[in-house]
């Protein structure tokens, strides 16, 4: 599953980049976070709540900075397991300055989930991944502003 | 003279006994027993299709609250028990060792002394998998660069198996004036049993003697493979197979969790339960069908059909674990002309491993017999539709006649005994065909669209006669071992288990025919390895063909015991005895008599000098050929050309299963056939994404049938006698769920081939048809 997006921020690309390559500003949107663990600049392990209707538990989510182009390219791998599941999602993020000020920030984000959750819920992991997804840049965004 | 008791011999329409304790919820599953000190045993299953394992930690888990042990593959490896053989000469894991084939497979086992104490800790285990490309479509699988799901195979390609003359058939598809071909899917389905698969295993430590109940449909030979494997004296192994809420083939397989549960059990010297929950076991236990065949069909231009074809790849998923008899590794697929006087057939199939599990299940069905017929029924109404002639009389124009049988098929099956024309004119009859062609007509005319289909099914069941039937060298023999006691009652114990036939009334029946004994009085039991003869099991509707031969000819031996019994009580000479349901009398002098209960209290007490006290019999009997069940249906459909749904308005279905023991359980057997075969061709599918993610895991996504949406069953019957079953009988168990999808789908298509559309694969859901309708400018929006 692949989704993606753009936000402008006022601030610049060299400003959202300082932001979102710090993993642990950057954890304080994932949402229901539980607990997280900063392991070194470019790794983090958390633990999530999170679900599909009933079928609610933990995950426990490893993530990775995998790209670093200062002000321009930002690159996470998140992997993790739980409910009987296994989730993988591959983020690219691009920076680009405006000229009228500020910058824009695009991401994609390369999704798949297997296991109990997507079998049981096939009909409604899309949407509840893209929600989760979204929830995570649109609080990005908030705190950009 | 004193009055002859009712007995409910064969032919009577008696109320199952069984029934007196599953309606009053007095039945033993295996869920229902319950040992002191029992512990319970759950898996952590893996999220992956495919995907090798970096490590798995189990340290978390064993330090759990209740947990009592933790088994993984590296833990069976010693034992010789990571990998089992199937019954198909391949193996399957129990658990990994290094790398995991499927979604929801058992990878490790946390046995706990309560059930929620076992699942909270297999959500402590920590299992690394490093994902590998999945490979889920057979054809993709049997490329050259696929992923290689069993890499101590090296390949995905599991057997080619071919059938019939390849050259003559060829050559009259040449000559032929019209050939029709098709492609089709026949999806994968579950069996979706009532209850769950499950055991309970105890290891007594002090006798050296596993017992376990499970849920099997053959215990015999989960014995003697267990004995086998373990080095165990068979002698020590029992096996017990209580109540059993429904198997139709997916029993017969042993799952890993009857195997972690016995080592569990001998690990801690506990009692231990494995009971699947339904989003367990509808994505991890073995599925049907899923074989994707090419078919052909050459007829002349008169309707004579001259040749039928069938290139196929069949889905096996990891494991080759087909309980088919060993000299058929595509069971009896070669059934395959069907009710039809060909000149000639020719059949190959392709198996493949997948990432999926094990498939192949004989599915209510008697060996691939339900693909089989799917095939032929459907391209015999393709023809008809392509040459302008009405598929029941093109049926007609080339069944079988009467007059042919015992018939020897192309594919080289003997049919016992048959007459397809009198089943499908019955049918036709009863539904009134001709006025349902002329309302078709007019509704056509109107922009209605409704169809008419056909399915004239012959079965092959009763597997089988020892000259070629076998499982793992196992003569496919029925078993039967009755006995009176000395006050006229009877124990009757037999090879066979039944999952819900009725087999403690239709055995009852058959002994009460040849013995004059009424149904009460005969206890029937099955299931227990330590008390009943050996046998093969339920499956394939071989029970009343094998063992219920087995109970007539075992009841005939008793008989010409108490013969001798009763001569030696009436002082006459034993050929001036008559026997008449239940009493012997002198010849000429009726009055003159002793029933069967005066001659069995005498086998006890008063036999005659020299006789072996007693009056009992076993007997293992060996079929001499299959028998050849058969019918026709008629389905009549009407299509919403709003929505694409297909309303089953009318279905008549006419079988014939030879001489009919119940038939309160035949129609029984039929009614739920039908239901399954309606469940088939309408709103069953398994299916996988492109990871491996199953999709209808459970009763959220996998519909079968509720009593709203079955339509109502219209049944009828012919009686033509297998000639060689000591009964007449035949077997009826699987005939609706093979004969019905065919009918399903060929009214569909009848009512939409005007449109153009030749096939639609099943499930044959609505919004596939509603988008058939719209490619065709036919759909209706409002």
């Amino acid at each position: 599953m692949k989704f993606e997006g753009s936000y402008q921020f006022p601030k610049s690309s060299s400003e959202v980049y300082s932001y979102i390559s710090d993993l642990r500003r950057v954890s304080e949107c994932i949402p229901d976070l539980k607990s997280l663990e900063i392991k070194s600049e470019d790794e983090a392990l958390a633990t999530v709540r999170a679900g599909i209707g009933f079928i609610r538990g933990d995950f426990n989510l490893r993530f990775n900075v995998t790209q670093r182009s200062p002000h321009t390219n930002l690159g996470y791998a998140v992997h993790g397991s739980g409910l009987g599941s296994g989730v993988d999602i591959s983020i690219t993020v691009q920076l680009e300055d405006l000229s009228t000020g500020g910058s824009t920030l695009s991401w994609v984000a390369d999704t798949k989930v297997v296991g109990r959750v997507a079998s049981m819920a096939q009909g409604m992991i899309s949407s509840q991944a893209e929600k989760i997804i979204k929830q995570f840049f649109e609080c990005l965004s908030q705190r950009l502003r | 003279m004193t009055e002859v008791p009712v007995i409910h011999g064969m032919g009577s329409a008696v109320k199952r006994k069984e029934d007196v304790r599953f309606i009053q919820g007095r039945d033993t599953y295996v869920d229902d027993i319950s040992l002191p000190g029992m512990v319970y045993l759950d898996f952590v299953r893996s999220p992956y299709a495919h995907a090798r394992i970096r490590s798995i930690s189990t340290e978390r888990a064993k330090g759990a609250p209740g947990v009592v042990a933790v088994i993984t593959g590296k833990d069976l490896q010693p034992l010789g028990l990571d990998w089992i053989p199937t019954l198909s000469g391949d193996k399957m894991m129990v658990l990994p060792t290094e790398k995991v084939v499927f979604q929801m497979q058992e990878v490790v086992g946390v046995v706990a002394e309560s059930r929620y104490a076992a699942a909270d800790a297999v959500k402590l285990v920590e299992v690394d998998y490093e994902p590998l490309p999945v490979v889920t479509d057979p054809k993709k699988a049997l490329e050259e660069g696929s992923p290689i799901v069993r890499e101590d195979k090296r390949t995905n390609h599991v057997f080619h198996w071919e059938a019939g003359d390849r050259e003559a058939t060829d050559r009259l598809f040449e000559q032929a004036d019209v050939v029709v071909g098709q492609d089709m899917y026949y999806q994968r389905i579950h069996v979706s049993y009532m209850e769950p698969c499950g055991c309970v295993a105890y290891y007594d430590s002090v006798k050296g003697t596993p017992t376990i109940w499970m849920t099997t449909q053959a215990p015999h030979v989960v014995r003697t493979v267990a004995s086998l494997i373990t080095k165990i004296p068979e002698n020590k192994i029992r096996i017990i197979s209580p109540d059993i809420g429904g198997g139709f083939g997916g029993k017969v397989y042993v799952y890993p969790g009857s195997i972690v549960a016995a080592v569990a059990s001998i690990v801690t010297g506990r009692p231990v339960k494995w009971v699947n929950d339904r989003s367990d076991d509808h994505p991890s236990t073995a599925f049907a069908r899923d074989f994707h065949m090419r078919a052909e069909l050459a007829a002349k231009r008169d309707g004579t059909l001259l040749a039928f074809r069938v290139k196929a790849v069949s889905d096996h998923g990891a494991f080759f674990g087909d309980a088919n008899p060993s000299k058929f590794p595509f069971g009896l697929f070669s059934i395959c002309t069907g009710s039809y006087d060909l000149k000639a057939a020719f059949v190959e199939v392709d198996g493949a491993y997948t990432n999926k599990p094990q498939g192949g299940i004989a599915y209510r069905c008697s060996f691939r017999v339900t693909e089989a017929v799917y095939a032929i029924e459907r391209l015999v109404d393709i023809m008809a539709h392509r040459l302008g002639i009405d598929p029941a009389e093109l049926r007609l124009k080339n069944f079988i006649p009467p007059e042919k049988f015992p018939y020897r098929s192309v594919m080289g099956w003997v049919y016992d005994s048959g007459n397809y024309a009198g089943a499908l004119r019955k049918a036709m009859e009863k539904i009134g065909y001709e006025e349902l062609r002329r309302e078709q007509e007019e509704k056509r005319k109107r922009g209605e669209l409704m169809g008419i289909g056909i399915s004239s099914f012959t079965e092959i069941v009763g597997a089988g006669p020892s000259h070629t039937f076998d499982i793992l060298g196992i003569k496919m023999f029925g078993s039967a071992e009755i006995r009176i006691h000395p006050t006229g009652k009877v124990i009757a114990r037999f090879g066979t288990r039944s999952q819900g036939q009725g087999h403690e009334t239709t055995y009852a029946q058959i002994i009460a025919e040849e013995l004059g004994i009424p149904i009460e009085d005969i206890t029937v039991e099955e299931g227990d390895t330590d008390t009943a003869p050996y046998g093969l099991g339920t499956y394939a509707s071989r029970s009343t063909p094998t063992a219920g031969a087995a109970a007539a000819v075992a009841s005939r031996k008793i008989r010409e015991k108490a013969k001798k019994i009763a001569a030696h009580l009436l002082e006459a000479r034993e050929e001036d005895v008559v026997w008449e349901r239940g009493r012997f009398y002198v010849k000429g002098a009726p009055a003159k008599y002793k029933t069967i209960q005066e001659v069995a209290f005498a086998a006890y007490t008063n036999h005659p000098p020299g006789m072996e006290a007693g009056l009992e019999a076993v007997h293992y009997y060996d079929p001499p050929n299959m028998t050849f069940p058969f019918g026709s249906y008629i389905c009549v459909v009407d299509i919403d050309r709003g929505t694409g749904e297909a309303k089953v308005r009318r279905f008549v279905a006419v079988d014939d299963c030879g001489n009919i023991i119940n038939p309160l359980i035949v129609d029984g057997q039929i009614h739920g056939g039908l239901t399954m075969g309606f469940g088939t061709a309408f709103m069953e599918e398994i299916g996988y994404d492109q990871d491996g993610n199953i999709y209808g895991a459970n009763f959220m996504d996998y519909t079968i049938p509720t009593a709203v949406e079955t339509p109502k069953w219209e049944t009828d019957k012919t009686v033509t006698p297998s000639p060689h079953h000591p009964l007449g009988a035949k077997g009826v168990g699987e005939s609706a769920t093979v004969g019905s999808p065919a009918a399903f789908v060929n009214a569909v298509v009848d009512a939409l081939w005007p449109l153009g559309v030749t096939h639609i694969d099943m499930p044959l859901y609505p919004w596939k048809i509603r988008r058939l309708l719209e490619e065709k400018g036919y759909a209706l929006d409002k």
